[in-house]
């Protein structure tokens, strides 16, 4: 089954937001990929996902957000996820994910800590 | 009142995406037990993560075999098997939480979250003898008045 995932990207003053649209899973992979590298040369230090659109998250799609925030990590941009389902934010605690990336309730949280 | 036992059987491709046909299923059969939304969003989460494990695990992802799911709805709970054809044995029932320090520090790939999900948000769940005597089957229970995870 191909990838029920869309993605937009538009740039903010403080940081690119990658918007994800239907199904963060491993089938979506490449695609969260390519945004986050086309985000991360717009040369600002942080990159926003932004989950609020997306309504099925499974733990290969944390695994995604894992493999981007090391890469982020590596070259010292951060990454911040905002919009997550209070389930979702449930499952992204309960496996720690919270604990290694900022989460934020929506978007405008998100950029504003950025300052 | 008692409420007759009622079963619903599917069987789903070994392919990523027909998880979310088990987890609609056991979504509105969880809703029309009483089961709160959040309980609810519980099951279709844990529905989902089993039947990814069976299809990737159990089955290998081989496109030729199916993921049998049987959800039985009691009076007082649900209980959800999944069961693969079994191309691998079942992992360890001891199940830890996943090292996400070592996954972003590079030092493991990032992955094996699943059971541990599930265990997390599920009143029971454990691999049992398979009834057909082949495969795995992954058995799942949730009870209405569950303590699940706030």
């Amino acid at each position: 089954m191909s990838s029920n995932l869309k993605i937009e990207t538009r740039t903010e003053p403080a940081a690119p937001v990658i918007e994800l649209y239907g199904d963060l899973s491993a089938d979506g992979e490449d695609q969260v990929k390519e945004a986050y590298a086309a985000a991360v040369a717009s040369g600002r230090g942080a990159v926003l996902f932004d989950l609020s659109n997306t309504a099925y998250i499974n733990t290969s799609g944390i695994s995604v957000l894992i493999a981007v925030a090391m890469e982020a990590k590596k070259t010292g941009v951060t990454v911040l996820v905002a919009g997550a389902s209070p389930h979702y934010k449930k499952v992204f605690d309960l496996v720690r994910f919270s604990s290694f990336v900022s989460m934020f309730d929506d978007q405008d949280a998100a950029l504003a800590s950025l300052g | 009142m008692t409420r007759k036992t009622r079963t619903i059987e599917l069987k789903i491709p070994s392919e990523h995406g027909y998880e979310k046909m088990a987890m609609q299923v056991a979504a509105e059969l969880a809703e029309m037990m009483g089961f709160t939304p959040e309980r609810t969003d519980d099951v279709r989460t844990a529905v989902s993560e089993a039947c990814i494990n069976a299809m990737e695990h159990g089955n290998t992802l081989d496109g030729e075999t199916k993921v049998f799911v049987v959800m039985t709805a009691g009076d007082e709970r649900l209980a959800i098997d999944v069961i693969d054809e079994g191309h691998s044995d079942p992992p360890d029932s001891e199940v830890v939480a996943p090292d996400l320090e070592a996954q972003f520090e590079g030092r493991l790939p990032p992955g094996g979250m699943g059971l541990f999900v599930i265990k997390s948000l599920v009143d029971e769940a454990d691999f049992v003898e398979p009834e057909l005597g082949v495969g795995n089957q992954f058995r799942m229970v949730i009870r209405l008045q569950g303590e699940g995870v706030a």
